[in-house]
């Protein structure tokens, strides 16, 4: 109960407030406008064209990442070469944020979908990668004494082993990086595209339309909050024998 | 080895996307790069009614600015862009990119440009001079219209560095104009016209007798294609030719002709009623420019820091007019 | 090994110089953008936002994960809020806070320090959650109270995830920067970086880059070298 008690609070407060004329109604309209303007773009406009397209980058962005990250995150953890060869390439660019990649993506590949995608498959990519090297590296190494005892080797340790020791830290890896995807794809909206729910809040805030845009603000938070609790969600029921998929 | 096969890898999948974005240049398509305003009227014309009709496949591609049209053609995405001219196309052609500018595309009057929010017209702003500090709006940098906003401020006694240019799209700067975002803004038509009308925008300053227009924007190609396509691309510039004295026509009345503002109305996706009451643009059915306004751009350009060149560059440098001279002596010269 | 593939691509005509500048030339130009001042003009405001966004993301948010580490009913209150706006992409955060504090850079540092201030709070917060409830069991039967109970036992107990979470933080603030400079700012590396794509100076462009990746490299790893120096006997708590 409390769990909602205190965001709704803030929102009458906002709401009060704005109708008072307290905080400017034109940079702060009252949350009633700003549903009815969300209601009205639904049903008339095309908000939900716009949600859609940002969905769309998202999905593709996302399978893009995690195609070639999990299982060279596998690769990575399994075979020393290969490690070596790829660890300094990844730890250089892992901490590179990003968005700075965008313009030679425009370059390469035209100010387009592919960029936008590809740039926010490229920051899901490494926390994929990273996450599920972490999972193999980490796992108790017992486990394969364990399996290698009981006659497993190669492809049949690998698949009954290894891969469900991996598997919580994969998913969370896949977590991670389905909401830095989403944060990647939704600043990219917000610079170069011109569709989308970051593009819509750009346009909006440089056109003052306020309750348009705070509409739009509001649903990129609402995507955010559902793909990260639902993915918990499903990470804590299909990985029953993992404590705590962790918080964020 | 497995450590130099992962990385072979990588490189191969980085060749194939480089390759991909080269090869798409050689499909037959003609694709065409614009920035939806009536500026680029000569583009829609020469697509619709003179490439398509003829057979050659064309594909109009929007997209929002100069620099992106710019890096497009030179990258072979698209073959055919214009673009105001600006820093982008002026260090593409110093780079030795393969992109040629040329023909003008349009002309045009600094008067006709400069919008001023109504509200605070005759108040807060009476004249250029309080501008200063000010938000003003341009659709990029680097481009013709920062060019021209430092001109009309300089008939005041500023310069560009006194205001706080604000970046968004043509359309945008209506209701910004009307919300107060801007004060003022370098607008093509049709949307000042819509300012007009909507009573949110003044155009203030009114054009001296006998102004000569400006040119503003340019239309280029990729040169690789054009050396390659030599037939298509010499069409292409008779078709180009075409388009422009259909708008040149009868003294600049084409750009009010019906047939025309249809297909303005189509790309720039605008009113009809609003393109036939916009300010007309100019065009040259010859396809001449006038070079000193190249040297002032550039000498903006230099001075802001854009340029990655000193020596600056001349018309014949900057323009390949080779297939404009070829297009006018078949038409003949107007 | 990427580098001299680079440059031998570039020489062999495979890739074209005009967009992809030898190696070699990014370094040529860039020790000349930093001669004349222009990258040190552009890397100072960049640097200056980041310590602002920093510090104050950092001093908000282990205060406050702290309290909410120690105070149940505060934790509670303020759960709910950090779970709506955390996902939020920060660059989202430079409209509404343009509204609040005028345009200039109070409103970028802001925006820069917002997601690093949940992440550190939130980290924080964990840090404190998870010490052992036996050894603060055991500190309070020898009795420590108060303040002692916290900076003997609390403190160094949560440290380990209060450094993680500064980590974090100041990478984040690294990403956001340079996002918000993108959009809104005339100097700094996000903004050099930009304009150079607008006029397409190549060359600049790259040279930015390096420039913007090497801070990225100098921040993520110079903090954890940090941290196995004042907490050598802290495991790294994995990133979650």
């Amino acid at each position: 109960m409390t769990a909602v008690a205190v965001p709704l609070g803030l929102l009458a407060l906002w709401e009060v407030l704005a109708r008072l004329a307290v905080l400017s109604p034109r940079y702060f309209p009252p949350p009633s406008r700003v549903g009815a303007v969300l209601v009205e773009s639904f049903a008339e406009g095309d908000l939900g064209g716009e949600t859609l397209v940002t969905l769309t980058r998202l999905a593709l962005a996302f399978a893009l990442a995690t195609v070639p990250a999990v299982p060279l995150g596998l690769l990575m953890g399994m075979a020393r070469p290969v490690r070596a060869a790829m660890e300094p390439y990844i730890a250089v660019l892992f901490p590179v944020p990003k968005i700075a990649l965008l313009p030679f993506l425009l370059i390469l590949l035209g100010v387009g979908e592919p960029a936008f995608v590809l740039t926010g498959a490229i920051s899901a990519f490494f926390q994929i990668i990273i996450s599920t090297l972490a999972g193999v590296q980490t796992m108790d190494p017992r486990l394969l004494d364990v399996g290698r005892n009981y006659g497993a080797h190669g492809v049949r340790l690998f698949r009954t082993v290894i891969l469900p020791a991996a598997l919580p830290a994969i998913f969370t890896g896949l977590r991670l990086g389905l909401g830095l995807a989403l944060v990647t794809i939704v600043a990219v909206e917000f610079i170069a595209a011109k569709s989308g729910l970051g593009h819509l809040v750009y346009r909006h805030w440089q056109t003052l339309s306020t309750p348009q845009m705070y509409g739009a603000f509001a649903l990129v938070g609402a995507l955010g909050l559902l793909l990260t609790r639902g993915l918990r969600a499903v990470q804590a029921r299909t990985l029953v024998w993992q404590e705590d998929p962790g918080r964020l | 080895m497995r450590s130099s096969r992962a990385l072979w890898v990588v490189s191969l999948v980085l060749v194939a996307v480089v390759a991909a974005g080269g090869a798409a240049a050689q499909a037959p398509t003609v694709k065409i790069g614009y920035i939806p305003s009536d500026s680029f009227a000569a583009l829609y014309i020469m697509a619709d009614r003179y490439l398509t009709p003829a057979g050659i496949t064309v594909q109009m591609v929007r997209l929002p600015g100069g620099a992106e049209i710019t890096s497009q053609v030179a990258t072979g995405q698209l073959q055919v862009g214009g673009s105001g001219m600006g820093a982008a196309g002026f260090n593409a052609v110093a780079a030795k990119l393969p992109i040629e500018f040329i023909a003008p595309l349009h002309f045009g009057f600094l008067e006709d440009y400069f919008t001023v929010r109504k509200a605070a017209w005759g108040t807060e702003i009476k004249r250029v001079g309080d501008l200063k500090g000010r938000p003003v709006g341009l659709n990029t940098r680097g481009a013709a219209v920062e060019w021209m906003l430092d001109q009309v401020l300089r008939r005041d006694g500023l310069t560009i560095k006194d205001v706080q240019v604000k970046i968004m799209p043509f359309p945008d700067m209506v209701p910004a104009l009307e919300s107060g975002a801007i004060d003022a803004g370098i607008i093509t038509e049709p949307f000042p016209t819509l300012a007009e009308d909507k009573g949110v925008g003044v155009r203030p300053l009114t054009k001296p007798a006998g102004a000569k227009a400006i040119p503003i924007t340019a239309a280029f190609w990729n040169a690789e294609w054009a050396k390659g396509n030599a037939d298509l691309a010499h069409k292409v510039m008779v078709a180009y030719l075409r388009a422009v004295r259909d708008l040149a026509a009868d003294g600049g009345r084409g750009w009010t002709e019906d047939r025309n503002v249809e297909l303005m109305t189509k790309y720039a996706v605008t009113k009809r009623e609003l393109v036939k009451k916009a300010r007309p643009h100019v065009a040259d059915p010859n396809l001449e420019l006038d070079a000193s306004t190249l040297d002032s751009m550039q000498k903006l350009n230099a001075e802001l820091g854009y340029l990655k060149y000193t020596e600056f560059l001349t018309a014949d440098r900057l323009f390949t007019f080779t297939y404009r001279d070829r297009a006018v002596k078949e038409l003949g010269r107007r | 090994m990427l580098v001299l593939g680079w440059e031998a691509a570039v020489a062999a005509g495979l890739l074209r110089e005009a967009f992809f500048p030898r190696p070699s030339t990014v370094l040529v130009h860039a020790r000349r953008l930093i001669a004349d001042g222009t990258l040190l003009g552009h890397a100072g405001p960049t640097l200056v936002r980041i310590a602002w966004a920093f510090s104050l993301a950092a001093g908000l948010g282990v205060t406050v994960g702290l309290a909410m580490g120690l105070w149940r009913r505060l934790r509670e209150g303020l759960d709910p809020v950090f779970a709506v706006v955390y996902p939020i992409p920060s660059i989202l955060f430079l409209p509404l806070v343009s509204f609040v504090v005028p345009r200039g850079e109070a409103a970028l540092v802001l925006t820069t320090a917002v997601t690093s201030f949940f992440l550190i709070a939130f980290t924080t917060t964990e840090g404190v959650r998870q010490i052992d409830p036996l050894v603060v069991e055991a500190a309070r039967h020898y009795g420590a109270r108060g303040r002692r109970l916290f900076t003997a036992v609390l403190l160094p107990g949560a440290l380990p995830y209060i450094f993680t979470g500064l980590r974090l933080g100041l990478g984040y603030a690294l990403i956001v920067v340079v996002a918000v400079e993108i959009v809104n700012a005339s100097r700094g590396l996000g903004a050099l970086l930009w304009l150079s794509w607008q006029v397409l100076k190549v060359e600049d462009m790259y040279a930015t880059f390096f420039v913007i990746a090497a801070l990225g490299a100098v921040l993520s790893y110079g903090l954890a070298a940090l941290r196995t120096h004042l907490l050598p006997w802290a495991q790294d708590v994995a990133d979650r």
